[in-house]
């Protein structure tokens, strides 16, 4: 578990929204908590109300739009989606992310 | 871009903060009920899966605090709290956001004003493309005057000569014509120019077509006309059909060809020209063949474009060899005659030479008056700031910065200063469309004082500078508050140190406004002085009407008898004395002048015949105005046609050239006509003829039945009521010549008001005295503000007095102690600073007479008495005041 909660990049975890609106199609705050928690087998838990501050990031940007909508249990719910902005921005930065954790696996793993 | 989207986005999102407020709220709430919902689901209870869920949220407000960062942008918000906080203290103390907008407000508006102006004369270029590569020609006599205008043969000499100097070289004659047209007919201001005027300015007309470069090279063709703009717009309705249209110029059919470009007046400065005709057709309007080789008559102004790569150095020295040329080819006429050239923005104003020092100079003063405003606002902001001093602590204890503070200040004065901005601008907006109606020499001047981005750039200028100075005093003093003040309750004394520098302040305010003062109490003397002055003639109960019978298409024997019959009819008038015409007449706008050869002078080797001013008058016209006659005899009606030419003169002409002589019986030649020698038959005193404070001009006047010209000016002398007169004459010009437009219809009293040197010195006048008024009224509101706030201060201190038996007038000498201690220092610093001036405001103004002491006197006692008053005000105030009240108010 070592991870501690506030130790997650800034960045990792705009990755992670757009990369779970990609997966999930348009969602809202707490489906987007469920799902992070859900692939990473809860090894990273986060404060769930973080997750907040880093949509409205994300949408001031552009790379995903909101609207109110209704869930399937009646209850009104703001939804996010990914926006074409948000889907390029998601290509460009999952190249980055695996050639920085390729460069980091080739570091720790090499030997003198 | 990224970053201008989230910032785009912040200000969305500020401008929509509650609505994106509760909509967190919702959906915190709706996650929060989701996660439970969940957790129940797990199997916990209700009250455990709700406790679980808010858990693992961490903490709802620290989100939703987060979350309103990253949503607004920080400066942004808090310089909104400022505006709002400021505000907010505007609304509680109404009396002092009223005074401090509004005399920031006129010293703003009277700056604007003035720099309007001054833009209009001096700075703004002609609306044309490239126009500061226009020059306007003129020349220079030898020992004579200098001469704005050009013989038709000089110009056409002079183009040709500088064909490689100049793009192209124009002219045009200013002319005052008839236009009829749909059965009326109007006295217009005209343009006769040469082909290339338009498509040597490079303009375009707004409707048809422009006078073309190969129209106005024959005497009498091209009957073409091209309206001015405005003109088109007010009588023809902006009617596009009227191009093709015929109508009359001084009875002569002309077509309408064209419209002027929108913003076009004509290349003059202050007139709007109403219509554009070809050179060609001037002798309409001149009276003579207007493309003649006659050089004596000089009617033509000429405007021309550097050629690209020549510089106006290299123009002035090109029309000097030009000179010397055409000097040699016709001694006569253009001897010790030097052409030159002037950039068209510094020669667009005629005699415009001392304006750029008066422009300077009511600069200078206005930018004093907006200091005396500034400095009144600083004081008033620094009692704010005394009296918010206990704020001030207070919001520094709790951690305020100084520069937090500092931004506060800053943001209440730069407030004010944009509203205070606002009022300038409409208060300016408002004096110059009052100056708009000025008439000068019976026309309607055309003053152009619109917003263009020199005045924006000005007024802006002025504004911020003003923001600055009365933002920057109190901020930096009410800043360095220590908290010491909070321990001390007293918290609203001032110090000593800021009792006395608003103390200087306010001293340096009366120093200032005496001075404008000064300036103002000067120019309304000299106008006093100017209008009292001994004109030489009687202008009392003379009234004028401007007529050209030619303007409904009479020829010169229907117009002899139209002015003889007029005369005839009017004299008859119970209402009217005596009548008479002129072509000009004293102070008329009309100057004449005209090269002559008076009878056995030599004049000085290297030049040519001198130029003197001429009128032409009916008899009667010199009795009519009580023109004292010296020697000889008046004119005749059997002066006419058929008789010897004769001739007047006056003392100044008769002296300069027959000095000691007599001068009945000379005789004298007019150079354009060199065949006819004149007779001098009276001898008339002088009088004030080309402006009121002139030197003695020398005049010759000849009789109208013998140099007929159309254009005259009746003047009557009439009996009791002024508009009862000027009706009835009217009427019988209207039965003799139905249509016929008459302008200039004003008393002689009028005329001179409106007459070239009056209407510039009732401007500076104006501006002085409002300039002066202001400065005094805020130097007043100094005064009181200061005493009164010392007096209120001080209400322990008087209440401890009076307790101890003081009696109220020794409170009276402590509270007015201190007013008259600014007048002891302030007025003799004014007075030497008046002293400082008022030579400079002399050599600027040459209408201006000395200081004398008399008017100094009145001034210190003006300003000493009102200073009184606005110091006994306060003082009347803490006398009232009773020991008990005085210091319960601790």
């Amino acid at each position: 578990m070592g991870q501690s909660k506030s130790d997650v990049l800034q960045g990792t975890l705009d990755l992670m929204i757009l990369k779970t609106l990609d997966t999930l199609g348009a969602m809202h705050g707490w489906g987007i908590a469920q799902r992070i928690r859900q692939v990473s087998e809860d090894l990273l838990q986060l404060n769930q109300g973080t997750l907040y501050p880093a949509l409205l990031r994300v949408e001031q940007k552009g790379w995903i739009a909101s609207e109110w909508k209704v869930t399937e249990n009646n209850r009104r719910a703001k939804y996010y989606a990914l926006t074409p902005d948000g889907k390029k921005q998601l290509e460009a930065e999952k190249l980055e992310w695996e050639r920085f954790a390729g460069v980091m696996a080739r570091m720790l793993n090499a030997t003198e | 871009m990224t970053w201008l989207r989230v910032f785009s986005a912040r200000i969305r999102a500020m401008l929509n903060a509650r609505r994106l407020d509760r909509e967190l709220e919702e959906e915190l709430r709706s996650h929060i009920e989701m996660e439970t919902e969940a957790n129940i689901g797990r199997g916990m209870s209700p009250a455990q899966a709700r406790r679980q869920a808010l858990l693992e949220f961490g903490g709802i407000s620290q989100t939703a605090e987060l979350y309103r960062e990253g949503r607004t942008i920080a400066w942004l918000e808090a310089l909104g709290e400022d505006v709002r906080f400021a505000l907010r203290g505007f609304a509680r103390a109404p009396g002092f956001t009223a005074v401090a907008i509004l005399s920031l407000g006129l010293g703003i508006g009277v700056n604007v004003a003035i720099f309007s102006m001054i833009n209009m004369l001096l700075l703004r270029p002609l609306p044309v493309p490239d126009a500061s590569r226009l020059v306007v020609l003129g020349s220079q006599q030898k020992g004579g005057f200098p001469m704005p205008a050009f013989a038709y043969a000089d110009y056409r000499d002079i183009r040709e000569q500088t064909a490689a100097t100049f793009s192209g070289l124009l002219a045009y004659y200013a002319g005052l014509d008839g236009l009829s047209a749909e059965g009326h007919a109007d006295r217009i201001m005209t343009h006769y120019v040469t082909g290339n005027y338009f498509t040597l300015l490079g303009l375009q007309p707004a409707l048809g077509r422009v006078i073309l470069p190969s129209e106005g090279k024959v005497e009498g063709a091209d009957p073409v006309l091209v309206l001015g703009y405005s003109f088109w717009k007010a009588r023809f309705a902006s009617d596009p059909n009227v191009i093709g249209k015929k109508v009359l110029i001084n009875g002569h059919p002309v077509t309408v060809v064209g419209v002027g470009p929108r913003n076009f007046h004509g290349v003059q400065a202050l007139v709007d020209i109403q219509a554009f005709l070809p050179l060609s057709l001037a002798s309409s309007s001149a009276g003579f063949p207007s493309l003649s080789d006659i050089r004596s008559i000089r009617n033509l102004y000429v405007m021309g474009r550097l050629a690209p790569g020549v510089s106006l150095d290299q123009a002035q020295s090109k029309l000097k060899i030009v000179s010397q040329h055409l000097a040699a080819d016709h001694p006569n006429d253009l001897a010790g005659v030097t052409i030159t050239a002037q950039p068209q923005i510094s020669g667009k104003i005629p005699n415009g030479e001392g304006l750029p020092a008066a422009a300077a100079f009511f600069l200078a003063m206005a930018a004093l008056v907006l200091v005396l405003a500034c400095i009144n606002l600083a004081n008033l902001l620094m009692v704010r700031a005394g009296a918010r001093q206990k704020e001030t602590a207070m919001r520094a204890a709790l951690g305020g910065s100084r520069i937090r503070l500092v931004r506060q200040f800053l943001t209440e004065s730069f407030l004010l200063t944009i509203f205070g901005a606002v009022t300038g601008v409409f208060l300016s907006v408002w004096t110059c469309s009052a100056l708009g109606t000025l008439k000068a020499q019976g026309v309607p001047l055309y003053l152009d004082l619109s917003f263009d981005g020199r005045v924006l750039a000005f007024t802006a200028g002025a504004s911020i500078f003003a923001g600055l100075m009365l933002g920057l005093i109190p901020a930096l003093r009410g800043s360095r508050t220590n908290l010491a003040v909070l321990a001390r309750d007293g918290g609203q004394r001032l110090s000593g140190s800021r009792q006395r520098m608003r103390s200087v302040l306010v001293m340096g305010q009366v120093a200032a406004s005496f001075v404008l003062l000064l300036v103002a109490a000067l120019l309304i003397n000299s106008l006093e002085i100017t209008r009292r002055t001994d004109l030489g003639f009687d202008p009392h109960n003379i009234a004028n009407f401007s007529m050209d019978p030619h303007h409904v298409g009479y020829n010169e024997t229907q117009g002899r008898q139209f002015y003889q019959e007029l005369l005839r009819r009017v004299r008859g008038l119970p209402e009217v004395e005596s009548a008479g015409i002129a072509i000009s007449g004293p102070l008329s706008p009309i100057i004449l002048p005209m090269q002559v050869q008076p009878e056995g002078y030599e004049f000085p080797k290297g030049q040519s015949a001198p130029t003197v001013f001429y009128d032409i008058v009916s008899p009667g016209f010199f009795q009519t105005l009580r023109i004292p006659l010296v020697r000889g005899r008046q004119f005749r009606s059997s002066d006419n046609q058929n008789a010897p030419l004769v001739a007047m003169v006056n003392q100044a002409l008769a002296d300069r050239y027959w000095p000691g002589q007599n001068p009945i019986g000379k005789k004298i030649l007019r150079t354009p006509d060199p065949t006819h020698w004149l007779e001098v038959v009276g001898v008339l005193k002088d009088v004030r003829y080309l402006a009121v404070p002139e030197l003695r001009q020398p005049y010759v006047f000849f009789p109208f039945e013998q140099s007929y010209v159309p254009i005259q000016t009746l003047r009557v002398r009439y009996r009791g009521a002024t508009d009862t007169a000027m009706a009835e004459v009217r009427k019988e010009i209207a039965n003799l010549a139905p249509g016929l437009p008459v302008a200039g219809m004003e008393t002689m009293r009028q005329q001179i008001e409106s007459s070239a040197g009056f209407v510039g010195l009732r401007l500076e006048t104006g501006f002085a005295t409002v300039l002066g008024l202001l400065g005094l009224a805020l130097a007043l509101l100094g005064i009181y503000g200061v005493v009164s706030y010392t007096a209120a201060q001080r209400t322990h201190e008087i209440g401890v007095r009076l307790t101890l038996g003081a009696s109220a007038h020794d409170i009276r000498k402590l509270v007015l102690g201190r007013g008259l201690l600014i007048i002891c220092i302030g007025l003799p610093a004014g007075l030497l600073l008046a002293f400082a001036t008022a030579p400079i405001l002399r050599s600027l103004l040459p209408g201006v007479r000395a200081t004398d002491p008399w008017m100094l006197s009145m001034l210190i006692v003006l300003l000493s008495s009102v200073t009184l008053v606005a110091c006994y005000i306060p003082a009347r105030r803490a006398m009232r005041a009773d020991a008990s009240s005085a210091l319960r108010n601790e």
